[in-house]
């Protein structure tokens, strides 16, 4: 069943000398209790796609078009104190760093009873408290009923991070988008946290929307995976079909760019050229001018994403055009 | 092999100071000994607090420390003093991992990257020093005309371009690399990467490559080193380490490393319990006994030596080999 499907979606940030087109018509669909990862390098527009999704989008952005339907309703459309309703209810977000997303003037208890309260006002706040407490155990904070008590600052990094993440499954969301949620943990803790999001996904059956630069990470956990290019979605697929076999250029040369694949101190393959800047992206395809496949129509026409065979394969790109007709 | 420099015993304590009354030590590298032989790449591992980077700072000098040798060369570099110390140090370079802030930006590349040139060769005159940066420029991929740019003009990955000129410019033998990756995305690492290992070819250099990061350290090490919690912990051969890690810690680490090939993650991963003990506060007896699935009464009891199991791998821990 389709949980979030989001079409032709853009978000621009209307800067001082042009607009930055962040996100230029994304169109995307998710499954209901699936792990969706979104991968990209910094500036590809995934963490503002993330924030679009909440309509959290920083000014000077905003939504210069497109939809996003939640359970078939599009909350483009509606009213803010609607909006308000749905945050951190039914879709609830946790970033990069667990620090800032904590108050640290109030326990953690305090905290994920407030979230409780704010959409349930009819819960008396015993029964919050109580949920608290389930819900640190839930994410596996040991010694739950004397650490709810707890400030932030008492909470390690990778605690923080489980606090959080209690924090965000409160009101049991249909849709959690986690925004780089393990960047500033040490690889063991990042298990740790994954494996957790993972057992919880299935537990809760809720969707997952992880955004991250790390392809170990989207192999090891995902369902299905999305690659951004420069606002762009230029590849979606089941995981172990992308990974294995990518279609797209720029994914295959993110692919090649993985170090400790070869042979020791061998090459790293390289993109050529840098990534564009998306107040003035080039014409045609925004990848053609670092692809080692352009050829004719690159620079002049967009390529669209069009399915391949395979379950739920498209690509954009106009080497795969041809299979289309 | 010659090792180009010896660690002994190398330790770096902090002193804390809370109120009046209260200290605290912190061993932030504690008894670290290993080699690096010239020519090779020696990656040195670990997760936050486990006292890679003080290890590198303490190595050049720019933390005194507390107590051990580093020789180089067949000098100790902790025995040096003034004009001895700035001497050996133009032999030795670092290249840290945020080039947003190890470039200062009211400077121009020019003055940067010819910095160290003023420091150790004073006598050069302005067309000596000129064509000297312009060249190293070119070398590690930028246009010598960057001379007059500002550090903002430049991408990440051009401005940590920059810093390995810097570290350069005064030909060193031996360069220390702290995390110089971490912070850049992996097409613009791909370039770094490649770059580092042109420049040690062409330039006979050594390397010291501190890094969390696995896929990278197994690239580009002959040699890799795991430091937990200010001990080196395990020190075998780059094959040698990843096909048999023997310390638990190690092998935690390989097995939270996620596979970048999705059918493989159904394998059995090695998942820790809880966080890195606080450093100045570590347990007793082995410093990893608090999260090690091995750990018994000795262990908490009694730290582990270094001691090698197999010819040239090291392991410190009372569950292995002895």
């Amino acid at each position: 069943m389709t949980l979030l499907e989001i079409r032709d979606l853009k978000v621009y940030y209307y800067a001082f000398d042009g607009v930055v087109k962040a996100v230029d018509g994304v169109s995307l669909e998710l499954e209901s209790g699936e792990f969706f990862g979104l991968i990209g390098e910094s500036g590809c527009g995934k963490s503002t796609l993330g924030n679009a999704i909440l309509r959290l989008v920083p000014p000077p952005g905003r939504v210069a078009g497109g939809s996003i339907y939640f359970q078939g309703e599009d909350i483009l459309q509606l009213p803010e104190d609607r909006m308000r309703e749905i945050r951190g209810d039914r879709i609830s977000m946790i970033f990069q760093d667990p620090t800032a997303a904590l108050d640290p003037v109030y326990t953690i208890g305090d905290q994920i009873v407030e979230t409780i309260l704010a959409h349930n006002p009819e819960v008396s706040r015993k029964d919050a408290e109580a949920r608290a407490i389930e819900l640190l155990k839930l994410v596996g904070i040991p010694g739950a009923e004397a650490r709810v008590h707890e400030y932030p600052h008492q909470f390690s990094g990778g605690m923080r991070q489980r606090a959080v993440i209690a924090i965000a499954l409160a009101n049991n969301p249909e849709l959690l988008i986690a925004d780089e949620p393990t960047t500033n943990l040490d690889v063991t803790i990042e298990a740790q946290i994954l494996t957790l999001l993972d057992e919880l996904r299935r537990k809760l059956n809720m969707s997952i929307l992880l955004i991250t630069h790390n392809i170990g990470i989207v192999a090891e956990y995902t369902d299905r995976v999305g690659v951004m290019y420069a606002g762009k979605l230029v590849e979606v697929g089941r995981t172990v079909d992308v990974l294995t076999d990518p279609k797209h250029p720029y994914t295959r040369g993110l692919l090649g760019a993985i170090p400790g694949r070869g042979g020791r101190k061998g090459r790293v393959t390289e993109i050529p050229g840098t990534v564009p800047n998306l107040a003035n992206p080039p014409p045609g395809c925004r990848f053609h001018p670092r692809c080692p496949r352009r050829f004719d129509p690159c620079d002049q026409e967009e390529p669209a994403l069009v399915p391949l065979p395979g379950e739920g394969r498209m690509v954009a790109c106009h080497l795969y055009r041809r299979l289309e007709s | 092999m010659t090792a180009l420099l010896s660690l002994r015993d190398v330790t770096k304590y902090f002193e804390i100071k809370r109120g009046v009354f209260e200290r605290r030590v912190v061993k932030a590298v504690d008894g670290v000994s290993f080699d690096v032989e010239e020519g090779q790449t020696v990656g040195l591992v670990g997760e936050s607090g486990s006292g890679k980077s003080t290890l590198a700072l303490t190595v050049l000098r720019l933390y005194e420390p507390t107590r051990g040798q580093a020789i180089f060369e067949g000098v100790n570099l902790f025995e040096l003093k003034g004009r001895e110390l700035t001497r050996v140090r133009r032999k030795m370079g670092i290249v840290f991992q945020d080039p947003y802030l190890s470039l200062n930006p009211v400077k121009r590349v020019r003055d940067i990257v010819g910095l160290p040139l003023k420091v150790h060769m004073p006598s050069l005159s302005f067309e000596e020093r000129e064509s000297m940066i312009r060249e190293m420029l070119e070398q590690v991929g930028l246009r010598a005309a960057d001379v007059e740019r500002f550090p903002h003009e430049f991408s990440g990955g051009q401005r940590q371009r920059i810093a390995i000129a810097r570290a350069l410019i005064v030909k060193p033998k031996f360069l220390i690399l702290d995390e110089p990756t971490s912070a850049l995305d992996l097409s613009v690492q791909a370039k770094i990467l490649n770059l580092l290992l042109d420049l040690q070819r062409e330039f006979g250099l050594t390397y010291l490559f501190i890094t969390h990061d696995m896929n990278v350290i197994k690239h580009i090490s002959d040699r890799i080193n795991v430091m937990y919690l200010g001990k080196l912990v395990e020190s075998a051969d780059t094959e040698e380490l990843f096909e048999r890690p023997l310390h638990p810690y190690t092998r935690a680490l390989l097995s939270s490393v996620p596979t970048l090939d999705p059918r493989q993650r159904g394998r059995k991963k090695m998942l820790l319990r809880g966080d890195p003990p606080d450093p100045a506060n570590p347990p007793p007896g082995c410093r990893f006994s608090s999260r090690c699935p091995l750990a018994d009464d000795l262990c908490r009891r009694e730290e582990p030596p270094l001691v090698q199991v197999e010819p040239g791998h090291w392991v410190a821990c009372h569950k292995v080999g002895g």
